[in-house]
């Protein structure tokens, strides 16, 4: 047993750089996103101003602001059930290739309506366009383009 | 201890723990569904049980990696031990729901076999945001599968209890396992730092756990003992000793607990035959030092189960001189009757 009680300790030293380690690397790697409050509500009322939109059959998507513009905010209803039970959206530049380097807007289920809060910064860039990815697949599901 | 088989030796305590896993179980699922329910209405079942599930496998995961050190340093927290390997199973089963959900709605249907979907739809092993985590889930998985199925007395009497409690600490490199597939996994999707804030705290309070005991552990077996040219080493003062209890010292390879009972003292290997647990920490009851952590049963004078039962252990030479407590660290066979000390 003596062998054994300095064999947990030594696993346990190496854990304590490893698993802090794994953490820390995982952290500093997650896409650039928008943080957002724990539980936000599904059904957060949305902002009065639509500035951009796009309807599909599957779903209608719209940039939405308040009257100042100083606040943003995407809209996402799914009008029919996703065929993908989880799906992430994130807000295409144009410029960058790799999705990883994309920013990240948001998680969608396969239901429901979705609002999530928009930086300053999608006022001023091309945020024109949105990708919603299978992130268990790695594969785009689709490419929407927002028009005024 | 159990004369004859059953599957499982069911007493008082073990269904008390029982029924106590089994409501926290359900109380924490019915209450993750309903507040899932009040903020995020469109959520599918499906959705909402891998992700219940998930949780509670990991609550579960880490209560289980605290109770050992907890125990070490605090004996108040030994009932939890008791019937750890229930908890394990009940882990594992949980652990089971949530892989089998989510392998169902992520890759089941499809065209492709869904383990080989599990494995082949995302080959990104040079990325960290894009590894595929869910191999990492399946893997750990794997593990507690094994631990499982390992856990019963069967395979402890069959492999050893040493090759037994090895093959059991591969539980760490499941958790490892299981804490990247969460921060490669789910982190990297969601908007908000509360899976960081919580995995981080986890690990930290285990890591802090583990090392606080393991260093004491280790320390305790490293102590140094003048050995006298008779072989006896000094270990305390009689006064040390409580009645009916006992003292471990590490003066020779193992640990060696004397124990004072009915104005004697004894000395016996403190490494149970059960699953080697600390004889020492025990107690005397009916006469027969008990286990603490299961309850195995030992004669104090010849370190034999009480018949029928047919565990032993070593015993040892104890001597009193005035107030002084010295103990013979060279072992007598499993089962040796000794007269132990008289305490004057």
């Amino acid at each position: 047993m003596k062998p054994l009680r300095k064999q947990h300790l030594v696993t346990w030293r190496v854990l304590a750089v490893l698993l802090p380690a794994g953490i820390i690397l995982a952290w500093i790697s997650v896409p650039e996103k928008i943080s957002q409050s724990l539980l936000q509500p599904a059904s957060s009322s949305p902002l009065p101003v639509v500035l951009r939109k796009a309807v599909s059959r599957d779903y209608s998507i719209a940039i939405r602001s308040n009257l100042d513009t100083s606040l943003l905010q995407l809209e996402w209803i799914n009008g029919k059930i996703l065929q993908y039970p989880t799906a992430t959206i994130y807000a295409d530049d144009g410029i960058t290739k790799s999705i990883g380097e994309l920013k990240l807007i948001g998680r969608i289920e396969a239901r429901g309506k979705w609002y999530f809060p928009l930086d300053s910064t999608f006022k001023y860039t091309s945020a024109n366009r949105l990708i919603l990815y299978d992130f268990i697949h790695q594969q785009v599901i689709d490419t929407i383009n927002l028009l005024p | 201890m159990s004369v004859s088989y059953s599957a499982v030796g069911w007493n008082r305590q073990k269904k008390h723990y029982d029924w106590f896993i089994f409501g926290f179980c359900v109380l924490y699922l019915i209450i993750f569904i309903l507040v899932t329910a009040v903020f995020n209405p469109q959520y599918t079942f499906e959705t909402v049980l891998i992700r219940s599930t998930a949780t509670l496998a990991i609550v579960l995961l880490h209560v289980i990696l605290a109770i050992g050190p907890l125990c070490r340093i605090n004996k108040k927290f030994l009932p939890f031990l008791y019937n750890r390997r229930h908890l394990g199973v009940t882990m594992f089963t949980v652990a089971l729901i949530h892989g089998s959900f989510s392998i169902f709605q992520f890759h089941a249907l499809g065209a492709v076999n869904p383990f080989v979907s599990l494995f082949t739809s995302n080959t990104q092993f040079n990325s960290v945001s894009q590894f595929p985590f869910q191999a990492l889930g399946f893997f750990g998985l794997v593990i507690f599968f094994l631990m499982a199925i390992t856990s019963h007395d069967f395979w402890l009497h069959n492999l050893s209890p040493k090759v037994w409690k090895t093959l059991h600490m591969f539980v760490y490199l499941a958790y490892f396992l299981i804490v990247l597939h969460v921060m490669l996994g789910v982190v990297q999707y969601e908007t908000n730092p509360v899976f960081v804030i919580i995995m981080f705290t986890g690990s930290a309070t285990l890591i802090s756990l583990h090392l606080i005991a393991g260093t004491r552990e280790v320390k305790k077996d490293s102590q140094a003992f003048d050995v006298r040219k008779d072989g006896f080493v000094y270990v305390c003062e009689v006064k040390d000793i409580e009645d009916s209890r006992a003292k471990i010292f590490c003066a020779g390879k193992e640990r060696i607990a004397v124990y004072k009972h009915e104005g004697k003292l004894f000395a016996i290997h403190n490494v149970c035959k059960h699953q080697g647990g600390p004889l020492g920490e025990g107690k005397i009851l009916d006469g027969c030092i008990t286990c603490p952590w299961h309850g195995y049963q030992y004669l104090p004078h010849n370190g034999q189960s009480p018949p029928p039962f047919k565990e032993r252990v070593s015993t040892y030479d104890v001597r009193i001189e005035g107030s002084k407590v010295w103990l013979n660290p060279t072992p007598y066979a499993e089962g040796t009757e000794r007269n132990g000390a008289v305490v004057l």
